[in-house]
């Protein structure tokens, strides 16, 4: 299996350079992800609070 | 917005999968460069990187100019809601584009016209998003940051044309250009599976980021609401 060969994981001596940039996108794109749907939880939660609040008045 | 949300698992399911297959062509299936030997798998990020950057960026234009002449209100939102994207895509654009420079080049910044438009770039969405939370109002800073979007747009053919109009260390334009692409095939294909996948992870954010902008509104009528008693 090719991904099991340390020549694959050397990259022919850039691994240095070129693992860190698929890692940074990756880190990049997961902590947008992240951050935006940890958002819309809080929100929703906050939502159906108010909602709560606003029928219990009505 | 009634039909993003049904669409959103499976646009979910298919943006993972057209990651795996582009990652495995990156990084398995296509071959060496015969002058930057391994290097070239960087092209297969950075590259569908400041495609994105542009193309985020000239959407938020046209959501501006929309919402601007026909005071549309989702267009003010989806342009809210792209520009952290369109930033964080401009930030990998800009890393990766210095972690590939430093072998190939020999540096890891230059202050060539390609490079310091893009930074330009990425200032102009961090401004854009400083603009839409400096109001108390969110609508009057929504409106803000559509005027500073679509004069900012200016900077976009100056990217794209950038490497033809000065002398720039940075290469022409190989894919999109008259006469078609001069990069093979394969090279070309792994290219444009992880350009199609990061416009599907847009795709997705953009659905999550607009719905939380809606929530947000919702939020702040109903809280406005009970402070009136």
């Amino acid at each position: 299996m090719v991904i099991a060969t340390s020549s694959f994981w050397s990259m022919g001596g850039y691994a240095g350079f070129i693992w860190p940039s698929y890692l940074i996108v990756g880190l990049v794109i997961a902590g947008l992800l992240i951050l935006s749907l940890s958002k819309g939880r809080s929100l929703k939660k906050r939502l159906a609070l108010l909602e709560q609040l606003k029928e219990k008045k009505d | 917005m009634a039909i993003a949300n049904p669409c959103l698992p499976w646009l979910a399911l298919l943006t993972v999968a057209c990651l795996i297959w582009g990652l495995y062509l990156s990084l398995f299936a296509s071959p060496a460069d015969y002058q930057q030997s391994e290097t070239v798998r960087i092209m297969y990020v950075h590259v569908p990187s400041a495609w994105m950057a542009l193309f985020i960026y000239s959407v938020m234009a046209i959501a501006s100019l929309v919402a601007v002449i026909w005071r549309h209100p989702l267009a003010e939102i989806a342009a809210q809601a792209s520009a952290p994207i369109g930033a964080a895509f401009t930030f990998c654009a800009l890393v990766t584009g210095s972690l590939w420079g430093k072998p190939m080049w020999g540096t890891w910044w230059v202050w060539d016209a390609r490079l310091t438009s893009v930074l330009i770039l990425f200032f102009i969405y961090l401004a854009h998003m400083a603009l839409t939370s400096a109001f108390d109002d969110p609508a009057r800073g929504r409106r803000a940051a559509a005027i500073l979007c679509l004069v900012g747009f200016v900077n976009v053919p100056i990217i794209k044309f950038s490497v033809e109009w000065w002398n720039t260390l940075h290469q022409p334009a190989s894919v999109l250009k008259l006469g078609g692409p001069s990069i093979h095939a394969d090279m070309l294909w792994p290219l444009l599976i992880m350009a199609l996948a990061f416009k599907l992870i847009y795709l997705c954010l953009l659905i999550v980021r607009m719905r939380n902008e809606l929530m947000a509104a919702r939020v702040r009528n109903l809280t406005a609401a009970r402070a009136r008693g």
